[in-house]
């Protein structure tokens, strides 16, 4: 319980602070009104002094309505929450197994290959810079996971990805009876011959961040790059201009072939 | 040394290099091109233009004039010309060999 | 040296003027897009354009089909609506076609119990009724009717049957955006584009929550702010959404209160002189309703005249009747005053569910004429549509009981004659009695035919009124137990509508017929079917033109044209009828594009020009005027009324109202008094209500309650209180309560603060969910020129439903 506390504490101070940064808004969570939190006194508040160790307190009376807890100079440093260290060269080989059910997992929060993921977590009274907090270059935390986004920073986040539904309506049963069957992940991109760079087999609209599942420390297990430290992509792997959405034509359009003289008509005898 | 074709969008670029200008440009009529030959005659009387292709209510014309002055001039009668609804800019070529020597 | 040089340069030039004058680049015309409507088969996977089948947007989806299966969605990055992105519903929207439940064989209720019957059966039923009593039939529709299934029911109705009880569900929701544009510039439509909001500095939505109603609008908007751009958004509302969460300024108003403030800022910009002057001296009117009985028209008004009255809305009386303050009413005067800034105005349901709608509607137009702000990419009144074809099919085809093709009335006699003139009817044929709108259609067919009820067969195509009108109990479960009233409906699933119907027909959805949609900036889009309808589901536009061949054999004269053909007749090359009223040679041709080619030549008459069928093929949707350029290429229109864009603007006026109601080429400045609203809450009904939508489900939900995403992102429905009166009340999160107004009641789970925060006295409820019917509640009173109900406010009062309990 305390460890979640700690956790959850911790994330919400990373969200206040990046979300400034960012400069959008105020990414700091609010509080649902009817329960309110404790936590909401702990958050800075305008009466907090400038210095960063005083709390300033005048009686014992006011120290209850006093705002304590993170600093200002403990906020400052969000970045440095404890991450795992992340080698680029450590080989990947994870298990079939593991492929498996991280493609499963993976597969579970889309409709279909190509759809904006779920958002399998709780998104009430938080804005984009909550999101943008742990999704834009990935978190892990406590055995939990915030994926990166793999295109570039959309406002309105809940505009394309579901979130779950809210607090109050957790406990309906949202299953519906439906046959669509989604089109499923491609499992592997084409290779010329064994050993070639496959091409990429799927499309790279709201994917142009590669790493997003194939690399880095947040990636998804078992679609990592086997050459992280490779930084850009397509200059091997081709993309696919129909998935692209790309002007097609029919034929590939080429110079007409070279006019060469037939042997029956012209050898030996110039004209 | 060969004058960079440049493609500016306004007919501002006339002013800002010293050199001479040709310059390629659009002339759009009310109507079709071939219902206004009193104009176009008139622009084929102009020395420094000719006259290219046309389509639709649309002639391409080039102007190749001696002095900045004379351009400009020969700009404001084809603007003032009846029939002439807009006349816009496709490229304009500075030959500063031409204005060196 | 240098003449080589010269004339190396000169052919250059040559070269570059000349391809310009033949390839057209300086004029803004639509290119076809290469390999559009192929897109090469690879590993089984096809793509496909297609708008979504959503909202009034109108974004294009890719459509992704693998073995005869819509298996993937994606964003059509050659569309200029969304550029390549779409909402949480648009991604989703192919799977609205697989729901397990999908209808798929007529249904006929016999002794109360619903039988399978053959279509053919159904078709006679159908047909028996009208041909028994034409009179007496109504057809009610949508702004989802696509454009040939809104024309072919017109059709049908008006000129088959020369009765004019045919009126759409956009009457609920778009009637009063209509008779604003009517009553200001003479003709129908906005006349900006989606550019606006590219280009404008403020964006200021008046009763709007775009961030989930038109996300890929309003996302089009704050996406610039993360480019770099500034965009100040004010949000004029009566709770918070999450469109306040982006604004910069939230100005919370009283309901009616944006009568109020419209007023006001007029009141300022005349007090301050800081109008437009030469702009209203050149292109405005200024009216005012007249005194005994007010019509749409309204009497012109002098200056002083309009000032006279205008005088009292000062920013303090203004704050009294809106309850926004004076200082933020002067704030909005100062932005409209300023003229180097570009102003968009953003509305929907909340100006036009309104029993001041059409006035309020005038009155933000107004403002945007008197201060200039019009006209200039960036500054317009925009109203936006909430069905992908409230505009192609509604508006445009006139699917209303007053209406005609092409912006005509039944009532102009000219007007009649025009249409059977191009239907090639008898003279005569066209009834000009206008039929019943909405809400009397359904008092009239749940009224007892004794007591004068005299709609006894009424048939349903894509909507779903048993969940949509106001105050159901009076307008649609009263037909309960009527044993002569006939309920026909045509749906894709089984809805609070079809629990009534007597005779249920299986429907064609989206992508599995040929289709054609209008969208909210008169963008007319174009699509071909790509898979076949589950079972036995057809097409709503086939089940009209089989019906009306039905009546056609049955010897209804109606259905003969003068020669005594079949007013749907479409022949082969030879000159041989294809027998389109059988459905499996219903595809033989392609039906849509002989409706439209036909329908087109209606469209001209207000300036409304189409293009033939085929352009709309090529493209991602056009936007009317389409005029035919002297290369033969079809040039489409941003911004009407505005010289540089709009070819039917007299050179040299800069901006021209070619359809002024007053005959002058101008624009009508309306002035109209505040009004209270209908219901105000009192002792008994303390709270306000208002109703509306949420981002994951549309409209009823029939659709995207049947995709799981969704859903399980959004259950059920809610109603939204703020935590103060849910204290006072000790009502708790997730707790039932009871909704109760004047006309009836309705139970809903509490979420308090929830996604939209009210204000202490106003809950709301969105109407998505079938099981918790929110219109049991709401009032049917409505403006007096559009007929549209006020779903936005009525008084009720929060029950608590269980006893109280003593938290532990």
């Amino acid at each position: 319980m305390s460890r979640f506390i700690t956790v959850f504490l911790s994330s919400v101070i990373a969200m206040a602070v990046i979300g400034f940064f960012v400069g959008i808004g105020d990414g700091v969570p609010k509080s649902d009104g009817v329960n309110e939190s404790e936590l909401v006194d702990l958050l800075p508040s305008e009466s907090a002094v400038a210095d960063a160790k005083l709390i300033p307190a005048l009686s014992y009376a006011e120290i209850a309505s006093t705002a304590m807890g993170p600093t200002k100079a403990w906020q400052a440093t969000p970045q440095s929450l404890p991450q795992p260290e992340f080698d680029l060269y450590t080989k990947i080989e994870p298990s079939e197994s593991e492929k498996e059910a991280s493609s499963k997992l993976r597969a579970s929060r889309r409709a279909y290959n190509g759809a904006p993921p779920i958002i399998p977590h709780l998104v009430e009274n938080t804005n984009d810079a909550a999101c943008y907090a742990c999704h834009s270059s990935g978190v892990k935390l406590a055995g939990l996971k915030a994926s990166v986004m793999s295109h570039v920073y959309l406002a309105n986040c809940v505009q394309c990805h579901a979130p779950m539904a809210p607090t109050p309506f957790q406990s309906i049963d949202a299953t519906v009876e439906t046959t669509f069957v989604g089109l499923p992940a491609p499992k592997e991109g084409k290779r010329a011959y064994k050993g070639a760079p496959p091409t990429i087999p799927h499309s790279r609209w709201m994917r142009e961040n590669c790493n997003a599942c194939h690399g880095g420390p947040h990636g998804w297990a078992g679609m990592e790059s086997t050459h992280p430290w490779r930084t850009n992509c397509v200059q091997c792997h081709a993309p696919s201009a129909t998935l692209d959405q790309m002007p097609e034509s029919e034929v590939v359009p080429m110079l007409p072939p070279l006019d060469v003289v037939t042997a029956e008509v012209g050898v030996g005898t110039p004209q | 040394m060969l004058a960079k074709p440049q493609f500016p969008t306004m007919p501002l670029l006339f002013g800002e290099a010293s050199a001479v200008p040709i310059s390629g440009l659009i002339v759009t009529f009310q109507s079709s091109v071939a219902e206004h030959s009193n104009t176009i005659a008139v622009l084929r009387k102009i020395p420094e233009i000719d006259i290219g292709e046309s389509a639709g209510s649309k002639l391409a014309i080039v102007i190749d004039s001696e002095t900045k002055r004379r351009d400009q001039e020969i700009w404001d009668t084809v603007q003032q010309l009846p029939g002439v609804i807009d006349l816009a800019v496709a490229m304009v070529a500075f030959d500063e060999d031409h204005q060196a020597n | 040296m240098d003449s080589e040089r010269r004339s190396f340069l000169k052919s250059a030039a040559m070269v570059a003027a000349g391809s310009m004058v033949t390839s057209g680049t300086s004029l803004p015309v639509v290119q076809a897009d290469e390999g559009v409507d192929d897109l090469p088969v690879s590993d089984g996977l096809s793509w496909n354009k297609a708008p979504c089948r959503f909202c009034g947007t109108g974004c294009h989806v890719q459509v992704g089909i693998e073995r005869g299966r819509v298996v993937a969605i994606a964003g059509d990055k050659a569309a200029d609506v969304n550029k390549g992105l779409l909402c949480v519903k648009g991604y989703h929207v192919g799977g609205i076609l697989y729901g397990k439940d999908r209808l798929t064989k007529p249904l006929l209720r016999k002794e109360g119990k619903l039988v399978e019957i053959e279509w053919d059966a159904a078709i006679e039923i159908v047909a028996k009724r009208i041909f028994d009593s034409p009179k007496t039939f109504a057809f009610y529709g949508s702004g989802q009717w696509t454009i040939p299934e809104g024309y072919a029911a017109q059709k049908f109705m008006k000129g088959g049957l020369g009765n004019n009880h045919i009126d759409p569900n956009a009457r609920l929701c778009m009637a009063s955006a209509v008779t604003g544009f009517l009553a200001t510039y003479g003709v129908d439509e906005p006349a900006g584009c989606y550019q606006d909001l590219d280009e404008c500095d403020v964006l200021i939505t008046w009763g709007n929550n775009p961030a989930e109603m038109h996300p890929v609008l309003f996302s089009r908007v704050t996406d610039r702010r993360s480019r770099g751009e500034t965009v100040r958004i004010i949000d004029i509302g009566t709770r918070r959404t999450r469109t306040t969460d982006a604004a910069n300024d939230y100005l919370e108003m009283k309901p009616h209160g944006d009568v109020a403030i419209s007023l006001g800022i007029m009141h300022l910009l005349i007090a301050n002189d800081n109008y437009d002057k030469s702009f209203v001296e050149k292109h405005c009117n200024f009216r005012g309703a007249e005194a005994d009985a007010p019509t749409l028209q309204g009497e012109s008004i002098s200056e002083e005249e309009f000032r006279r009255r205008i005088a009292k809305y000062t920013p303090e009386h203004v704050e009294e009747l809106s309850g926004v303050p004076a200082e933020k009413i002067r704030m909005l005067g100062e932005l409209f005053g300023n003229h180097d800034i570009r102003i968009t105005s953003l509305w929907c349901m909340g100006m036009n569910q309104h029993t001041m709608g059409t006035a309020i509607n005038s009155l933000v137009h107004g403002v945007h004429l008197l201060s200039g702000h019009f006209g200039r990419p960036g500054d317009a009144p925009t109203s936006l549509t909430g069905q992908p074809s409230a505009c192609g099919t509604v508006r445009e085809v006139g699917t209303l009981a007053h209406a005609l093709p092409g912006g005509r009335i039944v009532a102009k006699p000219e007007h009649r004659e025009q249409c059977e003139d191009f239907w090639n009817l008898k003279p005569g044929s066209i009834n000009e009695v206008p039929g019943y709108h909405t809400v009397k259609m359904f008092e009239q067919f749940t009224k007892p035919t004794a007591e004068g009820g005299d709609i006894t067969t009424l048939f349903v195509q894509v909507t779903n009124p048993g969940q949509t009108l106001p105050n159901l109990n009076a307008l649609f479960n009263d037909k309960k137990g009527l044993e002569d009233k006939f309920l026909i409906v045509s749906d894709v699933y089984p809805t609070a509508t079809t629990q009534l119907a007597d005779l249920i027909l299986p429907a064609a959805l989206w992508v599995e017929k040929n289709g054609m949609f209008g969208n909210s900036e008169r963008r007319t889009q174009q699509w071909f079917k790509m898979v076949d309808p589950p079972g036995e589901a057809r097409d709503d536009c086939w089940m009209t033109i089989a019906i009306a061949h039905k009546l056609f054999e049955m010897g209804h004269e109606g259905m003969k044209d003068k020669n005594g053909e079949f007013i749907f007749a479409i022949k082969d090359a030879n000159g041989k009828e294809i027998p389109i009223w059988q459905f499996e040679h219903y595809y033989d041709t392609n039906v849509d594009k002989h409706l439209f080619e036909e329908y087109r030549l209606f469209s001209t008459m207000k300036h409304k020009n189409l293009a033939p069928y085929d352009e709309y093929v090529k493209a991602r949707g056009l936007r009317w005027p389409v005029v035919q350029q002297e290369d033969g290429s079809w040039r489409e229109t941003r911004y009407r009324f505005s010289e540089f864009d709009d070819p039917f603007v007299t050179k040299g006026q800069e901006f021209e109202f070619y359809h002024s109601s007053s005959n002058d080429g101008r624009a009508q400045i309306w002035f109209h008094e505040y009004a209270p609203p209908p219901e105000v809450p009192d002792d008994d009904y303390p709270m306000w209500l208002c109703t509306g939508r949420v981002l994951e489900h549309w409209h009823t939900g029939t659709l995207t309650r049947r995709l799981s995403p969704l859903n399980r992102a959004m259950p059920t429905a809610y109603v939204e209180m703020n935590s103060e009166d849910a204290k006072a009340a000790n009502i708790r999160q997730g707790e039932k309560v009871v909704i109760e107004s004047r006309r009836g009641t309705c139970e809903l789970p509490v979420w308090i603060d929830g996604r939209g925060r009210p204000p202490r006295g106003t809950v709301f409820v969105p109407f998505f969910d079938e099981t918790k019917l929110i219109n049991n509640c709401t009032l049917e009173a409505h403006d007096p020129f559009s007929k549209q109900p006020d779903y936005k406010k009525c008084a009720v009062r929060v029950v608590k439903k269980t006893p109280v309990k003593v938290p532990s």
